[in-house]
């Protein structure tokens, strides 16, 4: 799933993503793509920023919450759909680039 | 900065309980656009009855306003006529939903070309003699 539907049901926790949906710039992140992950999975990324006031039950609650969040944004994914079919999604020719 | 605190309660409430998610059993249209390099891919699923659109679903991998986009579509298309919904366009979803920021506008568009795709390929079916 895409980051930014991601970070968007889970506000109360510090996370954030290398999607470019969350700049102003429309770039997913460089720093990403300087390590060789491709675009499409550079806006799936997710960033925990955790703190010494954070506990383990914090975390548990995050673990909780990301896998109702993930479920549902699965269940509403074309991409997610064609994987469980079998679809390489590589080898599809995807509409080029429009920003 | 934060886009996602300029949404518009109705594009929060769209995001949230997304009206119309999955796939149109017996669909006639079917509409695949965007790309993962992109952040954003949709499809939307039509059924067209005596040239009135009676449903609409749409499955979307996107940020929280191509989500919001793909789930206004669906309920702006349902019951209209196919020149009714061609006469949608990207803005019309958008000015539904309060306004989008404006580095969003370009995820209704995705919106826009879904429909548009799903007609073109009910139109298609249609001159190809698919039984409906």
């Amino acid at each position: 799933m895409e980051g930014e539907s991601l970070i968007l049901s889970l506000k109360e926790f510090a996370l954030s993503t290398g999607s470019a949906c969350t700049s102003a710039s429309l770039q997913s992140s460089y720093v990403l793509r300087a390590i060789g992950v491709p675009e499409s999975l550079a806006h799936c990324s997710l960033r925990f920023g955790l703190g010494r006031s954070n506990t383990a039950e914090h975390v548990d609650l995050l673990v909780e919450r990301l896998k109702s969040s993930v479920a549902k944004l699965r269940e509403m994914s074309p991409l997610y759909e064609m994987a469980k079919e079998g679809v390489d999604i590589e080898s599809i020719s995807w509409t080029p680039h429009r920003h | 900065m934060d886009i996602t605190s300029e949404y518009t309660e109705k594009v929060m409430d769209h995001y949230e309980h997304p009206r119309n998610v999955g796939v149109v059993e017996n669909a006639n249209g079917v509409g695949v656009v965007g790309n993962p390099a992109c952040g954003d891919v949709m499809k939307l699923t039509i059924r067209v009855e005596d040239n009135r659109i009676v449903d609409a679903k749409f499955k979307t991998f996107g940020c929280g306003a191509a989500i919001a986009t793909s789930s206004m579509v669906t309920e702006m298309v349902k019951g209209k006529t196919i020149d009714e919904a061609l006469a949608i366009t990207n803005r019309t979803v958008a000015e539904a939903l309060g306004g989008l920021p404006k580095v969003k506008m370009h995820c209704s568009v995705l919106a826009e070309d879904a429909l548009k795709a799903a007609i073109d390929d009910y139109r298609k079916r249609l001159a190809a003699g698919e039984q409906a």
